[in-house]
């Protein structure tokens, strides 16, 4: 469904005309603004504060961006199904928007190196479960999604019995009225949840498996802002700047951020 | 009046809703009697017949079973009303048998198990000594050949002649027929007034509504004439149907051109 | 066994017809569980159904006014709203305000579990359509056959068990057989909460092989199946109430 989604969603990206002929970085010095498109439905990576203002660790990644060049920042926002899209028309210069690295998406739009996060698979779990190595879930009942990819994976290698349900919601629900001890879920979704009171007694003890990298991107062609971009990408892990983030926006630091961190450092 | 009443009424009365049926009906049914019960239709004579054994409930009046009355009264709010509680009834019908007009056999039972049933739900009996007691009543009826046939297949006389076998077969101490040969082919007739008639000559007890009455002249033991609800003439049938009294029954005889004794 | 298994990996290798379930272990392992899952439901949610048409008809006969009207919202209730919203109902919402008993972790666990809430919603569910059902057939046993049974001293439930269930069970017979179709069809809904029957394993292969069409012909031919079982086994008994005179 969401392979044939994309394939869809490429062929009418290359029916339609090259939108983006001069180069982006000149037409938004010309602007004096920087479009950015970003999550809003993400906590904390990319939500609305009470006030509807865009804020969280993309935000803050998309100010840095807009500081750099010496302009203004708007942020739009996107949902997964038009974010590309969006990026191709060029209604945003830039697309921050928490997208997996597919190898068909890297076909629309030109995706930024190195990768400057990464979710992982994690599981959300009750207090009273003190668990340090996967392994200990071995027969334990974890909530969990349909149609995520790694349940499977997650079953076979460390032997849960994962019950799983449509959607996010309801395994949530099956997890406070006690149906499962954990929800094995985006490691990303997990620590934005446990930012919410609701989630008070729960924790992500175990370390996160099965990385699959974000990636930000340019629309095609931007080959001097796609550079840029990257310059820039590699400071911000050079300085621990994403870590710094999400300890920021109360997330404990993912491997992937630390690892790109200790080997910046040095650079 | 000869030996002990089985059945006894007092002050029968049964109305639906504005229809008043029965109007006082004071009956009583001593053993060995064989009544038969005539009346042009809307007389109340199925109706009485039918609160005998309660397939209505009298709206007032009682119904005696061995001078027991049955059901109890229970004044409620300065009103008294008879409460007629179903295992009374139940118990009642237990000894009371009757035949219907459109003979009731159950569909999905053979004959056999139709005349088996009550001994086995009702009596307890064992399914061997049923089964050979209904073969026994079968007999009586004439129809052990016909006995694993259901009742689809058997004819209207057949079904009827099942229908009475059924009833014996709870060894009753009365026996209700109510019109048993009117949805009859009259080739058909004969047949099941010949069980009846047997019946009769073993001295049973027995209430006869029919239209028959050639048969309930030479069958009866006592003849009561109903009109409007009420008992209008009774007595032996050779007095009150050679010489009835009343004009109203002089009228209904005189319509069954074809009488003769 | 295992040459037969692999040929299917071959099968995928040389055409991309993708049956995971027979040549992956796992797969296999749990869509043989999620059959046994569906026969399970199946017969379980026939059986209880059945018995709560045959005493709801009963009930609904009742001389108590409360207890016809308590049978008719049970009847309203469950034959007027969906299924799918009803499990919801039953494992969100009641589930919720049921006792609960700690588990190894200490963490209270409902004392019902998914597949016992999905045995109950669908039964009921099934039930409710049964009661009218069976009610349609009692309507049709003719009342001067129920009064032979009185006249011969039955009480009111033994003629019910003895005389008007035979028949109408016959006279119902065809309408009957529909709804258990359907109640088998139904018990897919049941991996809306995660009980892991067919479509629920069917689900989870296709969403890790993406192999969405092989899933959905094995489902259809399995469902197939198994409702010709169902039809094959009413049909005999059709075939052994069988009697003459009765509309069947």
């Amino acid at each position: 469904m969401r392979r044939s989604l994309i394939a869809l969603a490429a062929l009418a990206a290359a029916a339609l005309p090259a939108a983006a002929s001069a180069d982006v970085l000149d037409k938004v010095k010309e602007r004096g603004t920087l479009v950015v498109g970003v999550k809003t439905d993400y906590k904390p990576f990319g939500f609305r504060d009470p006030s509807g203002a865009i804020i969280g660790i993309e935000p803050d990644l998309a100010a840095d961006v807009a500081k750099k060049l010496g302009v203004k920042l708007e942020l739009v926002s996107v949902v997964s199904a038009n974010r590309m899209e969006f990026l191709r028309q060029g209604k945003i210069d830039l697309m921050i928007a928490t997208m997996s690295d597919k190898p068909e998406r890297r076909k629309v739009v030109q995706v930024i190196e190195p990768l400057y996060y990464s979710d992982a698979v994690n599981v959300m779990l009750s207090d009273k479960v003190k668990v340090t190595k996967w392994e200990q879930l071995k027969g334990a009942k974890l909530c969990g999604t349909t149609g995520a990819f790694y349940n499977k994976d997650v079953a076979t290698q460390y032997g849960p019995e994962i019950i799983s349900f449509d959607g996010s919601e309801k395994p949530l629900i099956a997890l406070q009225q006690g149906n499962c001890i954990g929800y094995l879920y985006d490691q990303t979704f997990i620590a934005g949840k446990l930012l919410d009171a609701e989630w008070k007694g729960y924790h992500m003890p175990l370390p996160g498996i099965m990385e699959t990298p974000w990636a930000m991107a340019v629309a095609p062609g931007e080959d001097r802002f796609a550079k840029l971009m990257s310059d820039l990408t590699k400071e911000w892990m050079k300085t621990g700047r994403i870590v710094e983030l999400e300890k920021k926006w109360g997330v404990k630091p993912t491997e992937y951020s630390e690892r790109m961190y200790k080997e910046y450092k040095g650079s | 009046m000869t030996g002990a009443a089985i059945l006894r009424t007092e002050g029968l009365h049964k109305r639906f809703g504005d229809l008043h049926v029965l109007r006082g009906i004071d009956l009583r049914v001593a053993e060995g009697e064989r009544i038969a019960i005539l009346g042009s239709s809307g007389s109340g004579k199925s109706t009485l017949l039918r609160c005998l054994n309660f397939m209505e409930l009298p709206s007032a009046g009682r119904v005696f079973f061995h001078d027991r009355p049955v059901g109890t009264e229970e004044t409620r709010g300065g009103a008294t009303a008879v409460r007629y509680r179903e295992r009374d009834l139940a118990a009642l019908r237990r000894r009371v048998g009757m035949v219907f007009q459109s003979f009731n056999l159950f569909p999905h039972m053979t004959a056999l198990e139709n005349v088996m049933e009550g001994p086995l739900t009702v009596l307890r009996r064992g399914r061997g000594e049923a089964a050979a007691a209904a073969r026994r009543q079968l007999a009586r009826v004439g129809l052990e050949d016909r006995a694993d046939e259901y009742p689809a297949r058997l004819s209207g006389g057949q079904q009827q002649r099942v229908a009475i076998a059924r009833a014996l077969a709870m060894e009753p101490e009365v026996m209700l027929f109510d019109e048993p040969t009117s949805s009859l082919d009259p080739e058909l007739v004969g047949e099941v007034l010949g069980v009846i008639k047997a019946l009769a000559e073993e001295g049973r007890t027995m209430l006869l509504v029919t239209h028959e009455l050639g048969f309930a002249y030479h069958v009866a033991s006592r003849v009561l004439f109903l009109h409007e609800g009420r008992i209008l003439e009774e007595g032996p049938p050779e007095r009150l149907m050679k010489a009835p009294r009343e004009e109203r029954l002089r009228t209904f005889l005189a319509r069954f051109s074809e009488f003769s004794f | 066994m295992a040459a037969f298994f692999d040929w299917f990996r071959w099968l995928y290798e040389a055409t991309g017809i993708n049956l995971t379930i027979l040549y992956d272990a796992f797969d296999r392992q749990r869509m043989v569980a999620g059959f046994w899952t569906t026969v399970w439901l199946c017969l379980v949610c026939i059986a209880l159904s059945v018995v709560i048409g045959v005493v709801g008809a009963w009930l609904q006969g009742s001389s108590l006014k409360w207890t016809r009207r308590a049978v008719q919202g049970f009847i309203a209730l469950f034959r007027d709203t969906p299924p799918l919203v009803q499990i919801y109902f039953f494992y969100f919402g009641l589930g919720a305000l049921l006792p609960r008993v700690p588990n190894a972790y200490g963490i209270p666990e409902p004392v019902l579990t998914n597949v016992q809430w999905a045995i109950i919603s669908l039964s009921l569910f099934a039930g409710a359509f049964n009661i009218e059902i069976f009610r349609s057939g009692i309507e049709a046993v003719p009342r001067a056959t129920v009064e032979a049974a009185e006249a011969l001293g039955y009480s009111r439930l033994r003629a019910y068990v003895h005389v008007v269930l035979p028949l109408a069970f016959r006279i119902c017979l065809p309408a009957l057989n529909n709804n258990l179709v359907n109640l088998v069809k139904t018990t897919t809904l049941a991996y809306a909460i995660a009980v892991p029957e067919m479509l629920y394993v069917a689900k989870q292969i296709w969403s890790d092989a993406t192999n969405v069409p092989e899933m959905m012909v094995f489902l259809l031919l399995a469902y197939v199946f198994l409702v010709g079982c169902v039809v094959w086994v009413m049909g005999r008994i059709e075939r052994r109430l069988k009697v003459p005179g009765i509309g069947l």
